[in-house]
Formats: structure tokens, C-alpha cells, sequence
């Protein structure tokens, strides 16, 4: 089975994070046009290191700089990259920000911050996108959920709501752009082994593993071919409005 | 641009977006009674009409000019067209089916009453403001 990405653009949000690299990564060796959205250049730097390390060839990669916590800034990168690229395929929705701590400890800033990065930009992005994707008669949009969004999330409220909202989100932006061949579906992590889950993994010791039905956390790369299969034509044409858990059965 | 033109390629987008036959398409057809357009078709027809014509393009704009011709005297009460608003709706909009047009009508009732000629204005207005 193929995945038809040759020549398709690709933008992801958050490229620069472990699953955002990898995603663009697996992208990219199917033949895709990666448009990464990133903030900081030192970590745009480490991260075409990272996937020229891995196999990827950079003439495929088009960075763009844009703070997802102001409006301008993403409608100002979106309409620099539509102008110079002309179209956006697919859309992957994958920055996300999460401040750990008891809700009556959080600053203000810090609410702020967890709700524009996970729940506003990807309803502002998507709206910049989904006026291209109109235009082209078609695209494909994933949005990255988490488990927090439906179970757990003490320390993680605001994350986990901003979650739950983008899920709701995703589905009732499926329902209205259906029937322009755009499908818009989630995929929704439990614990993945990355740098953002060490302090979680290190609390929950073996407590974690015990919940979840496969005995081990997730990695990068199991978010990754989730989203590339939502993601193909081929592979879930028939699919939107849909949230994938790829979480090992931790809900079971 | 003259409104003729302007109806010619307003046709064809609505084709494409819409699968309604161009040649079918009559300048006094309404969007959403006659053509049944929906609002997500609707969108798809001003991205469609924005990107052709290079020029910004709202719903609300269809029934915008109106208001703004009667600015001095109240046009709508709690979303009620008032008698401002039916004198002000009788000068700017004489294109749509104007015995339906009365005071109390809701501004919802007034949509469906726009017609593709009520776009083609618009477009041609847009386009005359943009030479300008």
C-alpha cells in the first residue's frame, strides 16, 4: 500500500519537538514537501542536523519562523508560504505546551500561553489553511490531541482541557468541510518517551507500564505513522472526524 | 467589468463549487432559496470569487451597503429590519424580489431574498472601489 506523498506540501507546526521531527522525518522519506513552522533558530539548526542525520534530504525542507502565540505572526508565515508555494496538502497540528503544575499555582502568562499554543493557534492555522485547502478542492488535517484530553490530567488542566477542545474542534471542522474533500482527524498520544514526558515517566515509576495494556511507553515514531496514515488518501479516505488514541491501551 | 461578465464567471464558480449547471444559473436566482447554496458552498464560492478577482469578499457584505446608506436613522431593532431599513433596502437592493421585502423582516429573511445579481453588484463595486 502507498501513501501517495510524493510532491505533496506538508506543514507541521512544532517540527522542531521529538514527535514534530520525526513526523516531518517519515514525511519526507514518502516523498513529501515538509514545511516545518518553528520558533527558535537554534532549534531549527539541531533539527535539520537531526533529520539530515537521519536520512532526509533538505532540498525537501522548507522552514518557516512563526510564534504560536500571536495571531499575526501565524497569518503573516501561512501567507508567505501560500504565496510561495501555492498550496498546503496536509496540515499537522503538532505544537504543544504543557505547564506542570496544580491549576492555583499557574501564572497568568502561563494559562495564557498553554491555551493559545494548544487550542487558538491550531484554530487560527487551520482557518489560514483551510481557505487553500477550499481552493484546491481537497487537503488532510491531523491535529495532535492527548490522552490528558479525555482521562487523568491532574497537574495538567489547562493542557488537557485546551486538548479536549481541539478533539471537539476537530470533529465539528470535520462535519463542515467534508463535503470539500478535506478530512480533519486527531491523533491522541498516551505516554511517549520523550524529553517532555521524563518528569511523568520518573513520578509514575513502573505505575504507568502497569496501566497500559502493551507494557511500555510509546515512541515518536508510533505517533508519526499514525498521523501519516490519517493523514493519506489511500490509506484513510474514508475517514474524519476521527481521534486515534495511540496509547498502548491505556484507557482499556 | 461590466455586471454581465461578471455574472458569466459568477456562474461558473458557482458550477465548480456547487455542481449546479452555469447555463441553468439565472441573474435573479437566490442563493439559498432558489440555488439552495449552503453556507460551506457559500464560502468556497467567495474564496473562489475573492482569489479570481483579487479582492476581499463577506456575506455580510451582500446586505452591508445598505446600512451604511441609511447611517443617520436606525436600519435593524434587535435584528428587525425597521421602516429606515425597507426604504434604504428599496433604493440600494432593487434587484432582489422586493414585494417580500417589509418592515419587521429579519435580517435572515433579508439574506435569502440576495440573489446572484446582489453578488455581481457587490463584485462589480469591489472591483470599482479597487481602480479607484
Amino acid at each position: 500500500m502507498y501513501l501517495n506523498f510524493n510532491h505533496k506540501y506538508v506543514l507541521v507546526t512544532g517540527a522542531t519537538g521529538e514527535i514534530g521531527r520525526q513526523i516531518c522525518l517519515d514525511f519526507i522519506l514518502e516523498g513529501a514537501l515538509v514545511i516545518p513552522l518553528y520558533r527558535n533558530d537554534c532549534k531549527k539548526e539541531k533539527f535539520l542536523n537531526w533529520l539530515k542525520e537521519n536520512g532526509a534530504n533538505l532540498d525537501s525542507v522548507f522552514p518557516y519562523k512563526a510564534d504560536l502565540t500571536k495571531r499575526d505572526d501565524i497569518k503573516s508565515a501561512i501567507n508567505r508560504i501560500l504565496k510561495e508555494h501555492n498550496k498546503i496538502d496536509v496540515l499537522v497540528n503538532c505544537a504543544g505546551y504543557a505547564v506542570e503544575m496544580p491549576f492555583l499555582m499557574l501564572e497568568d502568562n502561563q494559562i495564557d500561553d498553554q491555551i493559545n499554543i494548544n487550542y487558538l493557534a491550531p484554530m487560527i492555522v487551520m482557518k489560514e489553511v483551510l481557505r487553500s485547502m477550499f481552493i484546491n478542492k481537497g487537503g488532510n488535517i491531523v491535529n495532535i490531541s492527548s490522552a490528558t484530553a479525555t482521562k487523568f490530567g491532574r497537574g495538567v488542566s489547562v493542557y488537557g482541557s485546551a486538548k479536549a477542545g481541539l478533539e471537539r474542534f476537530t470533529k465539528i471542522i470535520a462535519q463542515e468541510v467534508g463535503k470539500k474533500g478535506i478530512r480533519v482527524n486527531s491523533v491522541s498520544p498516551g505516554v511517549i518517551d520523550t524529553d517532555m514526558s521524563q518528569d511523568l515517566i520518573a513520578r509514575g515509576k513502573n505505575n504507568i507500564k502497569e496501566f497500559t495494556a502493551l507494557r511500555k511507553y510509546g515512541t515518536p515514531i508510533d505517533v508519526s505513522k499514525a498521523v501519516l496514515f490519517l493523514a493519506s488518501d489511500d490509506t484513510a479516505g474514508f475517514i474524519t472526524g476521527h481521534v486515534l488514541n495511540v496509547d498502548g491501551g491505556i484507557f482499556l | 467589468m461590466e455586471i454581465n461578465e461578471i455574472f458569466k464567471d459568477v456562474a461558473e464558480i458557482i458550477d465548480e463549487s456547487c455542481g449546479i449547471e452555469a447555463d441553468s444559473i439565472k441573474m435573479e436566482d437566490t442563493l439559498f432559496d432558489k440555488l439552495e447554496i449552503d453556507s460551506i458552498d457559500m464560502v468556497d464560492i467567495l474564496f473562489e470569487i475573492e482569489t479570481k478577482y483579487d479582492i476581499s469578499i463577506k456575506v455580510s457584505d451582500l446586505e452591508q451597503r445598505t446600512k451604511e446608506a441609511e447611517n443617520e436613522m436606525p436600519y435593524e431593532i434587535d435584528g428587525k429590519i425597521t421602516e429606515n431599513g425597507v426604504k434604504s433596502i428599496l433604493k440600494e437592493m432593487p434587484e432582489i424580489d422586493l414585494s417580500k421585502v417589509h418592515e419587521g423582516m429579519t435580517i435572515e429573511e433579508l439574506i435569502k431574498l440576495i440573489n446572484v445579481h446582489s453578488l455581481c453588484k457587490i463584485i462589480k463595486l469591489k472591483l470599482d472601489e479597487a481602480k479607484e
